[in-house]
Protein backbone atom coordinates (compact mmCIF):
# COMPACT_ATOMS: atom_id res chain seq x y z
CA UNK A 1 0.00 0.00 0.00
CA UNK A 2 2.35 2.67 0.76
CA UNK A 3 5.10 3.02 -1.72
CA UNK A 4 8.50 1.21 -1.95
CA UNK A 5 9.80 4.16 -2.61
CA UNK A 6 8.75 6.06 0.70
CA UNK A 7 10.58 2.81 2.89
CA UNK A 8 13.79 2.92 1.44
CA UNK A 9 14.22 6.38 2.06
CA UNK A 10 13.27 6.03 5.60
CA UNK A 11 15.16 2.83 5.59
CA UNK A 12 11.96 0.40 6.18
CA UNK A 13 10.10 2.56 8.90
CA UNK A 14 6.72 3.54 8.79
CA UNK A 15 4.49 5.86 10.55
CA UNK A 16 2.70 4.36 13.31
CA UNK A 17 -0.72 6.16 14.57
CA UNK A 18 -2.82 5.44 16.92
CA UNK A 19 -6.37 6.07 16.63
CA UNK A 20 -9.27 6.96 19.13
CA UNK A 21 -12.54 5.84 17.42
CA UNK A 22 -15.94 6.71 18.94
CA UNK A 23 -18.09 3.56 19.03
CA UNK A 24 -20.87 5.47 17.20
CA UNK A 25 -19.75 7.45 14.45
CA UNK A 26 -16.44 7.18 13.39
CA UNK A 27 -15.87 3.41 14.54
CA UNK A 28 -19.26 2.77 12.63
CA UNK A 29 -17.42 4.92 9.68
CA UNK A 30 -14.04 2.90 9.82
CA UNK A 31 -16.19 -0.52 9.87
CA UNK A 32 -18.04 0.78 6.58
CA UNK A 33 -14.86 1.73 5.10
CA UNK A 34 -13.66 -1.92 5.92
CA UNK A 35 -17.01 -2.84 4.14
CA UNK A 36 -17.15 -0.55 1.08
CA UNK A 37 -13.34 -2.26 0.45
CA UNK A 38 -11.67 1.27 0.84
CA UNK A 39 -8.04 1.21 0.73
CA UNK A 40 -6.19 3.37 3.35
CA UNK A 41 -2.96 3.42 4.75
CA UNK A 42 -1.97 0.26 6.59
CA UNK A 43 -0.69 2.74 9.50
CA UNK A 44 -3.48 4.05 11.59
CA UNK A 45 -4.94 1.13 14.83
CA UNK A 46 -7.68 2.17 15.86
CA UNK A 47 -8.68 1.52 19.81
CA UNK A 48 -12.47 1.81 20.25
CA UNK A 49 -14.40 4.31 23.08
CA UNK A 50 -17.79 4.79 23.47
CA UNK A 51 -17.45 8.36 23.03
CA UNK A 52 -14.72 11.02 22.34
CA UNK A 53 -15.57 11.90 25.47
CA UNK A 54 -13.98 9.04 27.36
CA UNK A 55 -10.42 10.49 25.74
CA UNK A 56 -8.08 10.83 28.60
CA UNK A 57 -5.35 13.15 27.93
CA UNK A 58 -3.20 10.59 29.39
CA UNK A 59 -4.32 7.93 26.75
CA UNK A 60 -2.05 10.50 24.04
CA UNK A 61 0.82 10.84 26.01
CA UNK A 62 0.96 7.13 27.20
CA UNK A 63 0.41 6.20 23.25
CA UNK A 64 3.20 8.97 22.16
CA UNK A 65 5.44 7.67 24.97
CA UNK A 66 5.51 4.08 23.92
CA UNK A 67 6.16 4.98 20.69
CA UNK A 68 3.65 6.18 18.53
CA UNK A 69 4.47 9.18 15.65
CA UNK A 70 0.71 10.25 15.60
CA UNK A 71 -1.88 10.21 17.39
CA UNK A 72 -6.38 10.70 15.73
CA UNK A 73 -8.86 10.93 16.98
CA UNK A 74 -12.52 10.62 15.85
CA UNK A 75 -15.30 11.73 16.90
CA UNK A 76 -19.03 12.41 15.97
CA UNK A 77 -19.53 15.85 14.54
CA UNK A 78 -20.50 18.92 16.57
CA UNK A 79 -24.85 18.55 17.80
CA UNK A 80 -24.13 14.28 16.79
CA UNK A 81 -22.86 13.21 19.68
CA UNK A 82 -24.26 9.90 20.79
CA UNK A 83 -24.12 11.23 24.31
CA UNK A 84 -25.17 14.55 23.60
CA UNK A 85 -21.84 16.68 24.30
CA UNK A 86 -19.57 14.19 24.88
CA UNK A 87 -17.54 15.36 22.04
CA UNK A 88 -17.40 19.13 23.03
CA UNK A 89 -15.87 18.13 25.78
CA UNK A 90 -13.16 16.57 23.98
CA UNK A 91 -13.00 19.20 21.92
CA UNK A 92 -11.69 21.33 24.74
CA UNK A 93 -9.59 18.79 26.63
CA UNK A 94 -7.96 18.35 23.19
CA UNK A 95 -7.26 21.97 21.87
CA UNK A 96 -5.60 22.30 25.58
CA UNK A 97 -3.62 19.47 24.85
CA UNK A 98 -2.84 20.33 21.27
CA UNK A 99 -1.35 23.49 23.07
CA UNK A 100 0.47 21.51 25.73
CA UNK A 101 1.91 18.71 23.03
CA UNK A 102 3.11 21.64 21.12
CA UNK A 103 4.97 23.23 23.99
CA UNK A 104 6.56 19.90 24.75
CA UNK A 105 8.22 20.21 20.90
CA UNK A 106 5.99 17.72 19.33
CA UNK A 107 4.46 18.73 16.50
CA UNK A 108 0.90 19.70 15.91
CA UNK A 109 0.58 17.70 12.63
CA UNK A 110 1.07 14.31 14.98
CA UNK A 111 -2.06 14.92 16.94
CA UNK A 112 -5.24 15.46 15.02
CA UNK A 113 -8.94 15.66 16.09
CA UNK A 114 -11.48 15.06 13.14
CA UNK A 115 -15.26 14.92 13.10
CA UNK A 116 -16.91 11.57 11.01
CA UNK A 117 -20.21 10.62 11.14
CA UNK A 118 -21.30 6.89 11.03
CA UNK A 119 -21.89 7.66 7.36
CA UNK A 120 -18.73 8.65 6.05
CA UNK A 121 -16.14 6.00 5.62
CA UNK A 122 -14.71 7.97 2.96
CA UNK A 123 -13.68 10.54 4.80
CA UNK A 124 -11.77 7.64 7.38
CA UNK A 125 -9.68 6.84 4.49
CA UNK A 126 -8.90 10.46 3.42
CA UNK A 127 -8.57 11.22 7.19
CA UNK A 128 -5.98 8.35 7.88
CA UNK A 129 -4.24 8.96 4.58
CA UNK A 130 -3.51 12.51 4.73
CA UNK A 131 -2.85 12.30 8.83
CA UNK A 132 -0.33 9.18 7.69
CA UNK A 133 1.57 11.25 4.99
CA UNK A 134 2.29 13.95 7.58
CA UNK A 135 3.63 11.84 9.77
CA UNK A 136 5.67 10.34 7.28
CA UNK A 137 7.02 13.67 5.93
CA UNK A 138 7.84 14.73 9.72
CA UNK A 139 9.65 11.52 10.53
CA UNK A 140 9.83 8.68 13.49
CA UNK A 141 9.02 10.80 16.59
CA UNK A 142 10.43 8.03 18.87
CA UNK A 143 9.94 9.01 22.06
CA UNK A 144 11.14 5.56 23.71
CA UNK A 145 14.33 5.92 22.11
CA UNK A 146 14.55 9.05 23.48
CA UNK A 147 13.78 8.16 27.02
CA UNK A 148 16.29 5.44 27.17
CA UNK A 149 18.72 8.29 25.36
CA UNK A 150 17.79 10.82 28.09
CA UNK A 151 18.19 8.20 30.62
CA UNK A 152 21.89 7.37 29.61
CA UNK A 153 22.74 10.98 29.64
CA UNK A 154 21.38 11.53 32.94
CA UNK A 155 22.82 9.02 34.01
CA UNK A 156 26.17 10.72 32.05
CA UNK A 157 25.81 13.41 34.02
CA UNK A 158 24.89 12.15 37.84
CA UNK A 159 28.65 10.16 37.29
CA UNK A 160 30.48 13.55 35.83
CA UNK A 161 28.90 14.94 39.35
CA UNK A 162 29.79 12.63 41.33
CA UNK A 163 33.12 12.07 40.18
CA UNK A 164 33.79 16.01 40.75
CA UNK A 165 31.88 16.18 44.04
CA UNK A 166 34.50 13.12 44.93
CA UNK A 167 37.30 14.96 43.45
CA UNK A 168 36.39 17.92 45.42
CA UNK A 169 36.54 16.11 48.68
CA UNK A 170 39.15 14.20 48.14
CA UNK B 1 -65.78 21.78 3.55
CA UNK B 2 -66.31 20.77 6.99
CA UNK B 3 -70.00 20.11 7.93
CA UNK B 4 -69.81 21.40 11.09
CA UNK B 5 -67.25 23.98 9.73
CA UNK B 6 -68.05 27.85 10.29
CA UNK B 7 -69.65 28.17 6.96
CA UNK B 8 -71.36 24.71 7.39
CA UNK B 9 -70.00 22.57 4.54
CA UNK B 10 -70.33 25.72 2.27
CA UNK B 11 -67.73 26.95 -0.32
CA UNK B 12 -67.48 30.85 0.28
CA UNK B 13 -65.05 33.78 0.06
CA UNK B 14 -64.35 36.02 2.61
CA UNK B 15 -66.78 38.48 0.74
CA UNK B 16 -69.84 36.11 0.69
CA UNK B 17 -69.49 34.66 -2.95
CA UNK B 18 -69.03 31.78 -4.03
CA UNK B 19 -65.89 31.30 -5.72
CA UNK B 20 -65.89 29.87 -9.34
CA UNK B 21 -62.48 28.64 -9.88
CA UNK B 22 -60.05 27.25 -7.01
CA UNK B 23 -56.03 26.57 -7.68
CA UNK B 24 -55.02 24.53 -5.48
CA UNK B 25 -50.65 25.11 -5.32
CA UNK B 26 -48.68 21.86 -4.00
CA UNK B 27 -45.24 21.65 -2.63
CA UNK B 28 -45.69 24.92 -0.99
CA UNK B 29 -42.23 25.41 0.59
CA UNK B 30 -41.20 21.96 0.31
CA UNK B 31 -38.74 20.49 -1.95
CA UNK B 32 -36.75 23.41 -2.15
CA UNK B 33 -33.77 24.36 -1.30
CA UNK B 34 -34.05 27.69 -0.70
CA UNK B 35 -36.96 26.19 2.20
CA UNK B 36 -37.04 22.97 3.04
CA UNK B 37 -35.97 20.06 0.92
CA UNK B 38 -37.94 17.36 2.09
CA UNK B 39 -41.19 16.45 0.75
CA UNK B 40 -43.54 16.50 3.17
CA UNK B 41 -45.35 13.77 2.19
CA UNK B 42 -48.93 14.68 2.72
CA UNK B 43 -49.74 17.19 0.64
CA UNK B 44 -50.10 14.98 -2.54
CA UNK B 45 -53.30 12.84 -0.78
CA UNK B 46 -54.75 16.24 0.93
CA UNK B 47 -54.65 18.12 -2.03
CA UNK B 48 -56.44 15.71 -4.13
CA UNK B 49 -58.60 15.18 -1.16
CA UNK B 50 -59.78 18.61 -0.55
CA UNK B 51 -60.05 18.63 -4.96
CA UNK B 52 -62.65 16.08 -5.10
CA UNK B 53 -64.63 17.35 -2.17
CA UNK B 54 -64.34 20.88 -3.94
CA UNK B 55 -65.88 19.29 -6.68
CA UNK B 56 -68.07 17.49 -4.70
CA UNK B 57 -69.76 20.28 -2.89
CA UNK B 58 -69.45 22.90 -5.33
CA UNK B 59 -69.31 23.33 -8.86
CA UNK B 60 -66.00 25.50 -9.05
CA UNK B 61 -63.54 24.64 -11.45
CA UNK B 62 -60.92 23.02 -9.82
CA UNK B 63 -57.23 23.36 -10.83
CA UNK B 64 -53.98 21.59 -8.84
CA UNK B 65 -50.68 22.79 -9.57
CA UNK B 66 -48.00 20.54 -8.75
CA UNK B 67 -44.40 19.26 -9.22
CA UNK B 68 -44.86 15.38 -8.83
CA UNK B 69 -48.35 13.81 -7.46
CA UNK B 70 -46.41 11.15 -5.12
CA UNK B 71 -49.40 9.02 -4.19
CA UNK B 72 -47.39 6.44 -2.45
CA UNK B 73 -49.43 4.51 -0.31
CA UNK B 74 -52.28 1.90 -0.12
CA UNK B 75 -55.19 3.01 -2.61
CA UNK B 76 -53.75 6.37 -2.93
CA UNK B 77 -52.73 6.30 -6.75
CA UNK B 78 -56.25 4.76 -7.78
CA UNK B 79 -57.60 7.74 -5.67
CA UNK B 80 -55.39 9.87 -7.70
CA UNK B 81 -56.86 7.86 -11.12
CA UNK B 82 -60.39 8.53 -9.80
CA UNK B 83 -59.61 11.64 -10.03
CA UNK B 84 -58.01 12.49 -12.72
CA UNK B 85 -61.81 11.47 -14.36
CA UNK B 86 -62.98 13.98 -12.29
CA UNK B 87 -63.15 17.14 -14.72
CA UNK B 88 -60.13 18.37 -12.45
CA UNK B 89 -57.33 20.07 -13.98
CA UNK B 90 -53.88 19.13 -13.39
CA UNK B 91 -51.33 21.65 -14.57
CA UNK B 92 -47.21 20.19 -13.44
CA UNK B 93 -44.97 22.96 -13.01
CA UNK B 94 -44.00 25.09 -9.99
CA UNK B 95 -45.76 28.27 -9.43
CA UNK B 96 -43.69 31.31 -9.99
CA UNK B 97 -45.94 33.99 -8.68
CA UNK B 98 -49.60 34.80 -7.35
CA UNK B 99 -50.54 38.06 -8.21
CA UNK B 100 -53.59 40.28 -8.30
CA UNK B 101 -52.39 42.68 -11.03
CA UNK B 102 -54.66 41.74 -14.11
CA UNK B 103 -52.74 41.68 -17.88
CA UNK B 104 -56.03 40.99 -19.34
CA UNK B 105 -59.80 41.84 -18.68
CA UNK B 106 -60.77 38.60 -17.47
CA UNK B 107 -58.11 38.64 -15.33
CA UNK B 108 -59.80 41.75 -13.47
CA UNK B 109 -60.48 41.31 -9.61
CA UNK B 110 -59.23 37.38 -10.01
CA UNK B 111 -55.95 36.33 -8.38
CA UNK B 112 -53.77 34.91 -11.03
CA UNK B 113 -51.56 32.22 -10.84
CA UNK B 114 -48.40 32.27 -13.06
CA UNK B 115 -46.72 28.90 -13.96
CA UNK B 116 -44.80 27.07 -16.70
CA UNK B 117 -46.97 23.90 -17.28
CA UNK B 118 -43.94 21.80 -17.81
CA UNK B 119 -46.11 19.25 -19.88
CA UNK B 120 -47.04 21.17 -22.63
CA UNK B 121 -43.92 23.65 -22.85
CA UNK B 122 -45.43 27.45 -22.05
CA UNK B 123 -46.23 29.56 -19.42
CA UNK B 124 -49.80 29.97 -18.26
CA UNK B 125 -51.97 32.54 -16.72
CA UNK B 126 -54.35 30.56 -14.55
CA UNK B 127 -56.75 33.28 -13.25
CA UNK B 128 -58.84 31.56 -10.22
CA UNK B 129 -61.21 33.44 -6.82
CA UNK B 130 -59.51 31.20 -4.27
CA UNK B 131 -56.32 29.94 -3.96
CA UNK B 132 -55.21 26.97 -1.25
CA UNK B 133 -51.97 26.96 -0.67
CA UNK B 134 -50.48 23.05 0.54
CA UNK B 135 -48.07 24.13 3.07
CA UNK B 136 -44.96 22.00 3.87
CA UNK B 137 -44.51 20.22 7.33
CA UNK B 138 -42.05 21.93 9.92
CA UNK B 139 -41.08 20.53 12.71
CA UNK B 140 -42.07 22.90 15.87
CA UNK B 141 -40.84 25.84 16.62
CA UNK B 142 -40.03 24.35 19.93
CA UNK B 143 -38.80 21.23 18.91
CA UNK B 144 -35.04 22.09 20.12
CA UNK B 145 -36.42 22.63 24.20
CA UNK B 146 -38.31 19.72 23.83
CA UNK B 147 -35.44 17.67 22.41
CA UNK B 148 -33.54 18.87 25.30
CA UNK B 149 -36.15 18.46 27.70
CA UNK B 150 -36.37 14.75 27.28
CA UNK B 151 -32.51 14.38 26.05
CA UNK B 152 -33.08 13.25 22.65
CA UNK B 153 -31.45 13.70 19.60
CA UNK B 154 -33.16 16.39 16.35
CA UNK B 155 -31.95 15.39 12.68
CA UNK B 156 -30.62 18.60 11.35
CA UNK B 157 -33.96 19.61 10.07
CA UNK B 158 -35.41 19.78 13.40
CA UNK B 159 -37.30 16.09 13.02
CA UNK B 160 -36.85 14.00 16.14
CA UNK B 161 -34.38 11.22 15.56
CA UNK B 162 -35.06 7.67 16.27
CA UNK B 163 -32.79 5.19 17.01
CA UNK B 164 -32.47 3.25 14.24
CA UNK B 165 -34.38 4.16 10.86
CA UNK B 166 -35.33 0.27 9.95
CA UNK B 167 -34.70 -1.61 13.22
CA UNK B 168 -35.57 0.97 16.05
CA UNK B 169 -38.05 3.76 14.19
CA UNK B 170 -39.76 4.63 17.60
CA UNK B 171 -36.93 4.18 19.49
CA UNK B 172 -34.90 7.46 20.27
CA UNK B 173 -31.15 7.30 21.46
CA UNK B 174 -32.47 7.78 25.34
CA UNK B 175 -34.13 4.78 26.59
CA UNK B 176 -37.45 4.80 27.52
CA UNK B 177 -38.43 7.42 25.36
CA UNK B 178 -40.39 6.91 22.23
CA UNK B 179 -41.29 8.88 19.07
CA UNK B 180 -44.32 8.83 17.08
CA UNK B 181 -46.11 11.11 14.32
CA UNK B 182 -45.42 14.33 12.54
CA UNK B 183 -42.50 15.12 15.57
CA UNK B 184 -39.93 12.57 13.60
CA UNK B 185 -40.74 13.36 9.76
CA UNK B 186 -43.78 14.39 8.07
CA UNK B 187 -46.70 11.63 7.82
CA UNK B 188 -50.03 11.32 7.01
CA UNK B 189 -52.58 9.99 9.74
CA UNK B 190 -52.35 5.73 8.86
CA UNK B 191 -48.52 6.16 9.75
CA UNK B 192 -48.73 8.48 12.70
CA UNK B 193 -51.07 5.40 13.72
CA UNK B 194 -48.99 2.66 13.13
CA UNK B 195 -46.12 4.58 14.98
CA UNK B 196 -48.00 5.14 18.16
CA UNK B 197 -49.02 1.95 18.40
CA UNK B 198 -45.51 0.98 18.29
CA UNK B 199 -44.65 2.94 20.59
CA UNK B 200 -47.15 2.52 23.18
CA UNK B 201 -46.41 -1.20 22.56
CA UNK B 202 -42.72 -0.67 23.52
CA UNK B 203 -43.32 1.74 26.12
CA UNK B 204 -45.91 -1.09 27.55
CA UNK B 205 -43.25 -4.17 27.39
CA UNK B 206 -40.58 -1.92 29.43
CA UNK B 207 -43.18 -1.17 32.02
CA UNK B 208 -44.79 -5.27 31.90
CA UNK B 209 -40.96 -6.16 32.11
CA UNK B 210 -40.79 -4.98 35.47
CA UNK B 211 -36.71 -5.16 35.44
CA UNK B 212 -34.32 -3.04 32.97
CA UNK B 213 -31.68 -4.28 31.60
CA UNK B 214 -28.53 -2.17 31.16
CA UNK B 215 -25.35 -2.14 29.11
CA UNK B 216 -22.33 -3.11 31.14
CA UNK B 217 -20.26 -0.15 30.38
CA UNK B 218 -21.27 2.12 33.29
CA UNK B 219 -18.74 4.32 35.13
CA UNK B 220 -18.58 3.79 38.79
CA UNK B 221 -16.91 6.00 41.93
CA UNK B 222 -14.15 4.17 43.48
CA UNK B 223 -14.61 5.96 46.89
CA UNK B 224 -11.34 5.77 48.67
CA UNK B 225 -9.98 7.74 45.96
CA UNK B 226 -12.64 10.18 45.31
CA UNK B 227 -11.83 13.60 47.33
CA UNK B 228 -15.76 15.06 46.23
CA UNK B 229 -14.92 17.58 43.84
CA UNK B 230 -18.19 18.20 42.28
CA UNK B 231 -15.88 18.07 38.54
CA UNK B 232 -17.81 15.11 37.30
CA UNK B 233 -21.56 16.51 38.31
CA UNK B 234 -21.92 18.97 35.63
CA UNK B 235 -20.05 16.76 33.12
CA UNK B 236 -22.72 14.46 33.44
CA UNK B 237 -25.38 14.71 30.23
CA UNK B 238 -27.73 11.77 32.28
CA UNK B 239 -27.71 13.81 35.43
CA UNK B 240 -26.42 10.10 36.68
CA UNK B 241 -23.78 11.53 39.49
CA UNK B 242 -24.87 12.49 42.68
CA UNK B 243 -23.14 13.53 45.49
CA UNK B 244 -23.61 11.96 48.95
CA UNK B 245 -23.14 14.52 51.17
CA UNK B 246 -23.00 12.12 53.86
CA UNK B 247 -20.18 10.48 52.67
CA UNK B 248 -18.70 13.27 50.25
CA UNK B 249 -17.75 11.20 47.77
CA UNK B 250 -19.79 11.21 44.15
CA UNK B 251 -22.22 8.49 43.50
CA UNK B 252 -23.08 6.80 40.31
CA UNK B 253 -26.51 6.15 39.28
CA UNK B 254 -25.86 3.12 37.24
CA UNK B 255 -29.81 2.94 35.52
CA UNK B 256 -28.61 6.08 34.21
CA UNK B 257 -25.54 6.27 33.27
CA UNK B 258 -25.12 5.26 29.45
CA UNK B 259 -21.35 4.37 29.50
CA UNK B 260 -19.46 7.46 27.50
CA UNK B 261 -16.79 7.85 29.53
CA UNK B 262 -16.56 11.36 30.17
CA UNK B 263 -16.97 11.35 33.61
CA UNK B 264 -14.17 8.49 34.04
CA UNK B 265 -11.43 10.88 31.69
CA UNK B 266 -12.39 13.87 34.11
CA UNK B 267 -12.20 13.50 37.38
CA UNK B 268 -8.92 14.69 38.03
CA UNK B 269 -8.30 11.67 41.00
CA UNK B 270 -8.47 8.95 38.83
CA UNK B 271 -11.46 8.21 41.07
CA UNK B 272 -14.15 7.20 38.37
CA UNK B 273 -13.66 3.97 36.64
CA UNK B 274 -15.72 2.42 33.31
CA UNK B 275 -16.69 -0.95 33.14
CA UNK B 276 -15.41 -2.74 29.77
CA UNK B 277 -13.22 0.28 29.41
CA UNK B 278 -10.76 0.63 32.31
CA UNK B 279 -7.58 2.71 31.98
CA UNK B 280 -5.37 -0.36 32.42
CA UNK B 281 -7.62 -2.09 29.08
CA UNK B 282 -6.77 0.86 27.15
CA UNK B 283 -3.02 1.04 28.07
CA UNK B 284 -2.75 -2.31 27.15
CA UNK B 285 -4.72 -1.80 23.71
CA UNK B 286 -1.87 1.17 23.25
CA UNK B 287 0.66 -0.78 24.19
CA UNK B 288 -0.26 -4.16 22.05
CA UNK B 289 -0.80 -1.71 18.90
CA UNK B 290 2.64 -0.79 19.44
CA UNK B 291 4.88 -3.71 20.47
CA UNK B 292 5.83 -4.42 16.91
CA UNK B 293 6.53 -0.89 15.99
CA UNK B 294 10.15 -2.24 14.64
CA UNK B 295 8.57 -4.49 11.81
CA UNK B 296 5.16 -2.39 10.77
CA UNK B 297 6.99 -1.72 7.55
CA UNK B 298 4.95 -4.55 6.08
CA UNK B 299 1.93 -3.43 6.21
CA UNK B 300 -1.24 -3.05 2.99
C1 LIG C 1 -53.75 20.70 5.93
C2 LIG C 1 -53.47 19.29 6.30
C3 LIG C 1 -54.37 18.30 5.93
C4 LIG C 1 -54.12 16.97 6.24
N1 LIG C 1 -54.98 16.02 5.83
C5 LIG C 1 -54.73 14.74 6.08
C6 LIG C 1 -55.60 13.72 5.62
O1 LIG C 1 -56.61 13.99 5.02
N2 LIG C 1 -55.28 12.43 5.88
C7 LIG C 1 -54.14 12.10 6.56
O2 LIG C 1 -53.89 10.91 6.75
N3 LIG C 1 -53.31 13.04 7.02
C8 LIG C 1 -53.56 14.35 6.79
N4 LIG C 1 -52.69 15.30 7.24
C9 LIG C 1 -51.55 14.89 8.04
C10 LIG C 1 -51.95 14.76 9.51
O3 LIG C 1 -52.36 16.02 9.97
C11 LIG C 1 -50.77 14.29 10.35
O4 LIG C 1 -50.35 13.07 9.89
C12 LIG C 1 -51.13 14.11 11.80
O5 LIG C 1 -51.72 15.25 12.33
C13 LIG C 1 -49.93 13.78 12.63
O6 LIG C 1 -50.34 13.52 13.94
P1 LIG C 1 -49.43 13.79 15.19
O7 LIG C 1 -50.21 13.36 16.35
O8 LIG C 1 -48.11 13.19 14.97
O9 LIG C 1 -49.16 15.37 15.23
P2 LIG C 1 -50.21 16.57 15.48
O10 LIG C 1 -51.55 16.17 14.99
O11 LIG C 1 -49.56 17.75 14.90
O12 LIG C 1 -50.24 16.65 17.05
C14 LIG C 1 -49.18 17.18 17.81
C15 LIG C 1 -49.77 17.76 19.07
O13 LIG C 1 -48.73 18.09 19.97
C16 LIG C 1 -48.98 19.36 20.51
N5 LIG C 1 -47.70 19.93 20.93
C17 LIG C 1 -46.69 20.39 20.16
N6 LIG C 1 -45.68 20.85 20.91
C18 LIG C 1 -46.04 20.67 22.19
C19 LIG C 1 -45.41 20.95 23.45
N7 LIG C 1 -44.19 21.51 23.52
N8 LIG C 1 -46.07 20.62 24.57
C20 LIG C 1 -47.30 20.05 24.53
N9 LIG C 1 -47.94 19.77 23.38
C21 LIG C 1 -47.31 20.07 22.23
C22 LIG C 1 -49.63 20.13 19.40
O14 LIG C 1 -50.37 21.21 19.89
C23 LIG C 1 -50.53 19.05 18.78
O15 LIG C 1 -51.76 18.97 19.44
C24 LIG C 1 -52.93 16.63 6.93
C25 LIG C 1 -52.05 17.63 7.32
C26 LIG C 1 -52.29 18.94 7.01
C27 LIG C 1 -51.29 19.98 7.41
S1 LIG D 1 -20.56 9.50 21.05
FE1 LIG D 1 -19.30 10.06 19.39
S2 LIG D 1 -18.24 11.71 20.24
FE2 LIG D 1 -19.63 11.26 21.83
Amino acid sequence: MASTGMKQETNGWEPRIVAFFCNWCTYTAADLAGVSRLRHAPNARVIRVMCSGRLDPQFVLEAFARGADGVLVGGCHPGDCHYMEGNYKALRRIRFLQRMMKDMGIHEDRFHLEWISASEGEKVKTTINEMTEKVRALGPLGLPERFVKWDEEMDELEHTIAAQEEALHA
Amino acid sequence: MNASGPTGGDLVLRDGRHPKTVGIIHCVGSRDRNTNRWCSRTCCMYSLKLAHLLKEHSDAEVYNFYIDIRAAGKAYEEFYDKLLEENIHFVRGRVAEVTDWAARPEEEGKLVIRVEDTLIGVVRRVPVDMVVLAVGMEPQADSQDVRRMFNISCSTEGFFLERHPKLAPVDTFTDGIYIAGACQGPKDIPDSVAQAGAAAAQALSLIDAGEIELEPNTAYVVEKDCSGCKSCLAICPYTAITRDEVKQKAFINEALCKGCGTCVATCPSGAIRQNLFEDEQIFSEIDGLLQDRESVSTGG
